[in-house]
């Protein structure tokens, strides 16, 4: 009762709503569209190497050798698998340049790319966490229908240091928070799917980045993958999917059975 | 029904005029010539020019779109062969009205390499092969992975008469893009018809492998197989054996209207060896493609065709 009778409810001025609520999400949202139109400007059209695609084919082809081995004849086959698997020409048999981890750092371009990525995300965000303290603090904007412990205080009223205000009111800042991290269904819907803005999508980039998880655009090592593949091409045997296609055709065939069936319907 | 023919259908209507279709009709006409990639240059020449003429404006950002596919039209109706064009004679109304719409794109993308290509494509029409192979020559050195420049250099050379080097460009690529059906298509193509059957063989194999389903890929690798075994070449059973099945597996996945096949079928029972022990089932595939051919031409009526049929195909089996 006590508790009740100390927090009585606070009455908002409905201009809050008006001068502070609605423009933080708005200048939010429009902060938003730019950043993304700003990344898309930017982006400079990547050009892929000729080595990776070559690496790639080569492995896609010999998968598709594998899977589909028993189309061609055995010679064929043999011949195939000679040309991949031969232990001083085989294709799969060629070393490779491992992949050295720190060249995507040295790459003076790869460099500048990077920095112009987070560049482009960055800036809007410094910017805002400026502005908005400085014309928007201070304000306490709604409240959330259900109590919390106080320790959420330091979450939901950034910005406002009163011990005695109950945990339920949210100030401004932890507004603006909640719309940064809050919008991205929003852009996904406005911008498209695929849009640059997504915090979460970064953020979670970064994380991976430092748990060591292996860098977005690291290329992988393909004397492995050549390696495996070569081994699974070295135990596929050939065999021939068209050994019984005669017969197939001579006797209950598809073929056969539908040419006699329209036969006797017509008869 | 595809999108294309569909959008032909919506303009029957309107005796096939653009001024009648409107602007609707006509765009979506020449968006779904764009995205079939179907060679239509009678359609995109009549509704792209009444399009850029009236409605440039209301395009949009497709214009350019719009000017790229109206000028490769332009150039396929104004090129001419090179003995003809000696350089006196006054250039056509087709490329005046192309080389005008080249200078708004390149005004437009001055950088650009699809551009530059598009500009190869007009030395080609005008019959300066040599300028235009450069183009697509500085166009790779650029960007090594253009696709477009590399393909419209192999058919340049094909149509110079210099099958070996359009071979050797090609056989590059897919040494690099091994997955590029058409690419194998087209150097298979340029094997036969300078004859070498073992190297279209090769083609022919990735093809299967590539895309195992489609019965004009067994065809053809039949046909070539057979070609390689048949008697001309000296004879050899095996092949022609191989050949066998994978007709009979052609006529497998297509058992309708495949009469390559049947005949493929009958020459290759014609070039068995005969006197073996497998000669019964020689006769039994033989007799068997000669039925389903002359069912073929009885369901299609035509019964001219089908007493010259029976006695060509009896006179391969005797």
């Amino acid at each position: 009762m006590s508790d009740q009778l100390s927090y009585p409810d606070l009455v908002l001025d409905p201009s809050i709503r008006d001068w502070v609520l609605i423009p933080i999400f708005v200048i939010m949202f429009l902060m938003g569209i730019l950043r993304n139109n700003v990344t898309k400007m930017m982006r400079s059209s990547e050009k892929t190497k000729r080595d990776t695609v070559q690496q790639n084919n080569l492995l896609m082809r010999a998968r598709r050798l594998r899977a589909n081995a028993g189309w061609v004849p055995a010679a064929a086959f043999a011949a195939r698998k000679h040309h991949f698997c031969d232990k001083e020409k085989g294709l799969l048999m060629q070393k490779q340049d491992a992949p050295n981890p720190m060249a995507a750092m040295s790459d003076p371009n790869m460099m500048s790319k990077m920095m112009q990525g987070n560049m482009a995300m960055m800036v809007p965000q410094m910017l805002m966490m400026v502005i908005i303290p400085h014309f928007f603090s201070g304000f306490v904007l709604g409240k959330i229908p259900f109590p919390l412990t106080p320790s959420f205080k330091g979450m939901l009223q950034r910005g406002v240091n009163l011990s005695t205000l109950d945990t339920a009111y949210i100030t401004s800042m932890s507004w603006y928070i909640l719309a940064m991290f809050g919008m991205r269904g929003l852009y996904s819907i406005v911008l498209g799917a695929g849009s640059t803005t997504d915090d979460s999508a970064l953020m979670q980039q970064q994380m991976g980045m430092a748990a060591g998880g292996g860098q977005p655009g690291q290329q992988p090592d393909y004397n492995k993958l050549y390696a495996t593949e070569a081994e699974n091409l070295q135990i596929t045997e050939h065999k021939f999917h068209l050994s019984a296609a005669e017969e197939k055709l001579l006797r209950g065939g598809k073929a056969d059975g539908v040419t006699a069936r329209g036969k006797a319907k017509r008869a | 029904m595809s999108a294309l023919a569909e959008a032909e259908a919506a303009c029957a209507p309107y005796g096939n005029e653009p001024s009648r279709c409107g602007f609707e009709l006509s765009r979506s006409l020449l968006l779904a010539v764009r995205e079939s990639r179907a060679h239509r240059p009678d359609l995109v020449l009549k509704f792209g020019q009444y399009l850029l003429r009236s409605h440039a404006g209301r395009l949009g950002a497709e214009v350019w779109a719009m000017y790229e596919q109206v000028y490769i039209a332009l150039l396929h109706y104004g090129r001419r062969p090179r003995a003809a064009g000696s350089g006196a004679e006054e250039p056509s109304e087709e490329m005046r009205l192309a080389s005008e719409y080249y200078s708004l794109l390149a005004a437009r993308f001055p950088d650009s390499m699809r551009v530059k290509r598009l500009e190869g494509m007009m030395w080609e029409a005008k019959g300066e092969y040599d300028m235009a192979m450069a183009d697509y020559d500085e166009i790779l050195e650029e960007e090594p992975n253009n696709l477009a420049a590399l393909k419209r250099q192999v058919a340049l050379l094909r149509a110079r008469g210099k099958p070996a080097e359009a071979a050797k460009r090609l056989a590059a690529h897919l040494e690099v893009v091994g997955s590029d059906a058409d690419g194998w298509l087209q150097l298979c193509d340029l094997y036969l018809s300078q004859a070498q059957y073992q190297r279209a063989k090769f083609c022919m194999e990735e093809l299967l492998l590539l895309n195992p389903m489609a019965y004009i890929h067994h065809l053809r690798y039949a046909e070539i197989l057979l070609t390689l075994g048949g008697i001309d070449k000296g004879g050899n059973a095996d092949l022609v054996r191989t050949a066998r099945k994978y007709f009979a597996h052609s006529l497998d996945l297509k058992p309708r209207g495949n009469l390559r096949a049947l005949y493929g079928l009958l020459l290759c029972c014609a070039a068995a060896p005969k006197g073996q022990k497998t000669a019964a089932e020689v006769e039994e595939l033989g007799a068997c493609a000669q039925k389903k051919l002359l069912e073929e031409y009885g369901e299609a009526k035509a019964t001219s065709m089908l007493d010259t049929v029976k006695a060509m195909s009896t006179a391969l089996l005797s």
